[in-house]
């Protein structure tokens, strides 16, 4: 069931149990009025009549003028005066049609009410000139057929008109609400791999719609930008791979031009073994970021210390790069040596973060490069920190590309397969690697690595 | 155990304060981060209003990471690290808000322009700081831009 129809059952369903407790409440008040009235009424026709017929005759007249004048007959009406003294009430009870409890109710009590179906009896006992009599008045009560009726059927009908006014309300409600999603839903349809380019309106006034097709609107930028890369990654590797090749080739053909000594031989095929050696790092670059790359595959997970971690990357560097300066800045280390614990592999956490150290070293012509490393409770947060030649801001989406190199790295050798290895690593022991740059001042990279709990 | 104001504009840059803070103090207490923010104008934004979520949507994921990262590095320092929002416009009112916060002191940077509130709305504290009654140790500190797009832990680890 979709949201639309689930809105407008959950809608009508609510207001209906509403609507229903309500008129069941009011129905159910006014059935017990119309009773509590009903003997009411009964009871004081049953004191008019006692009063009539057993008092004086002067009472009596002033009282018949009233009933005359005031009190109308009701359906059925039945007055029943007996003189209760000494006679046995279930003989009684027999006579008048009237259940024993009733008549033990009245003497008991003094009156008393009682229904069989649709006739209404209530009684009284009346004492007058020493003597005990039972004043029964019987009638049909015509409010509860009638009146209670025809409320009942009233109220239904208006529950079901209410069934279909509330429906359509939350159907058009429905519809208001969904309008805009439904449109998002069209445009989002549009947009395929041919014209990647497209992107969503954003609605100005309705703060959650903005905010879901602010974010359609970065996910199909970034989808674009791996859409980009995907296509460039072939041509990149080719050309990558063509270029060691052809050297290798004409080098090989313009020997072989012509006959040579020996002395030329050896440097030729120097010259090819050179580039061969090329050619082959980077075959194992990029078999390296292919294993690395999310495959699925489960590797061997163990605890690793991070400051140690880092402590040996420096090292690494240090032997490549040995006038870099790499400055470590421990001071933010926790208290409590346990939180520097992270589950990963070892080997490529290193190879991740000496990468990273690399960079650092090698484009910032053996300035200072800065290492901190500080734990929050969910992090272990590595910063390297150089003041190189920084990336150019354009080219930032691009730098996770294999083989990419920004524009500003002519001088710097390099095969631009570090950044998306490191990037693999970091991912596949689900932490995050953020790059900040400004060109000419500097690069900032950001390594989260979830603490092992 | 001494309760002390740090004023902050939820940017991990001024987390540098509490951190100089934490290294000033000799003994262990209780740190106060204090953002200046009115109440909202409208009466439905007020019955709806709740400064937990409020402080829930001023604080970055970077400014909780590296109030995490400060957490576990004073451990023995910190007694407790809380967030609090003065909402009034006066100083009697600050003076109260210091009053029931049993404030004994606190530390604001030299250059009073460092912190920028504004940029999540807030107002500047320095002018009420600076008139109350408050111990106050001045910290060297100095933030003129403010940071506009992301926030990285970097300033905050390499100082």
């Amino acid at each position: 069931m979709n949201t639309r129809n689930k809105i407008i059952l959950s809608l009508t369903a609510l207001t209906l149990g509403y609507i229903l407790i309500f008129s069941g409440f009011i129905y159910f008040s006014i059935e017990n009025y119309s009773y509590i009235d009903f003997y009411k009424r009964l009871e004081i026709r049953a004191i008019t009549a006692a009063k009539i017929e057993l008092e004086h005759q002067q009472d009596s007249d002033v009282l018949r003028e009233i009933r005359q004048e005031f009190l109308e007959k009701l359906p059925n009406e039945k007055i029943n005066i007996a003189d209760i003294s000494g006679v046995n009430t279930q003989a009684k009870a027999k006579k008048l049609g009237v259940p024993v409890y009733f008549i033990e109710e009245v003497l008991r009590n003094g009156k008393g009410f009682y229904n069989k179906q649709n006739t209404y009896f209530s009684g009284i006992r009346y004492q007058t000139h020493g003597k005990d009599y039972l004043v029964t008045v019987s009638a049909q009560n015509y409010y509860s057929t009638h009146h209670n009726a025809y409320l009942k059927n009233l109220l239904i009908i208006a529950l079901l008109i209410s069934i279909l006014i509330i429906a359509s309300f939350a159907y058009l409600f429905s519809k208001l609400i969904f309008r805009p999603v439904q449109n998002i839903i069209e445009k989002m349809r549009e947009i395929s791999t041919e014209n990647m380019h497209l992107r969503l309106e954003v609605p100005k006034n309705n703060e959650e719609l903005r905010s879901l097709t602010l974010t359609f609107n970065d996910m199909l930028n970034r989808l674009e930008t791996s859409f980009e890369t995907q296509k460039n990654f072939i041509s990149n590797a080719s050309h990558e791979l063509n270029t060691p090749l052809t050297s290798i080739i004409g080098e090989a053909d313009v020997t072989l031009a012509k006959e040579r000594n020996t002395e030329e031989y050896k440097n030729a095929l120097g010259n090819i073994l050179e580039d061969a050696e090329r050619l082959s790092k980077k075959t194992e670059a990029l078999l390296l970021l292919a294993h690395t790359g999310f495959n699925g595959k489960v590797q061997k997970f163990e605890l690793v210390r991070i400051d140690q971690l880092i402590m040996d990357a420096e090292q690494t560097v240090q032997k490549i790069y040995p006038n870099c300066q790499i400055h470590i800045d421990f001071e933010l280390l926790p208290e409590t040596s346990d939180k520097l614990n992270v589950s990963g592999n070892k080997e490529l956490l290193l190879l991740a973060v000496s990468n990273i150290l690399l960079n650092a070293c090698k484009y910032s012509d053996n300035q200072e490069v800065k290492v901190a490393l500080g734990v929050s409770n969910d992090h272990v947060v590595i910063i390297i920190k150089d003041q190189g030649i920084g990336i150019p801001e354009q080219e930032m989406p691009y730098i996770y590309d294999p083989f990419f190199r920004a524009s500003n790295t002519g001088n710097y050798h390099g095969y631009g397969i570090g950044l998306p290895l490191t990037r693999n690593v970091i991912q596949m022991h689900k932490g995050v690697l953020s790059v900040f740059s400004k060109e000419n001042e500097g690069t900032t990279v950001e390594i989260k690595l979830p603490v092992n709990q | 155990m001494k309760n002390i104001l740090v004023p902050t504009d939820f940017t991990v840059d001024s987390l540098i304060l509490l951190k100089k803070a934490i290294e000033r103090e000799e003994e262990k207490a209780n740190f106060i981060l204090v953002y200046g923010k009115s109440l909202p104008g409208s009466i439905s934004e007020l019955v709806f209003f709740s400064k937990g979520r409020l402080i829930t949507a001023l604080e970055s994921k970077s400014f909780i990471e590296a109030k995490g990262i400060l957490k576990n590095r004073y451990f023995s320092r910190i007694n407790t690290l809380r967030t609090d929002i003065f909402y009034g416009g006066s100083q009697g009112a600050f003076n109260n808000f210091i009053q029931g916060s049993s404030i004994d002191s606190a530390y604001i940077p030299e250059d009073s322009k460092s912190l920028h509130p504004a940029l999540k709305k807030g107002f500047d504290l320095m002018p009420y700081l600076k008139r109350s009654a408050l111990d106050l140790h001045e910290v060297a500190y100095s933030n003129q831009t403010p940071v506009t797009v992301e926030e990285t832990l970097a300033k905050l680890l390499i100082p």
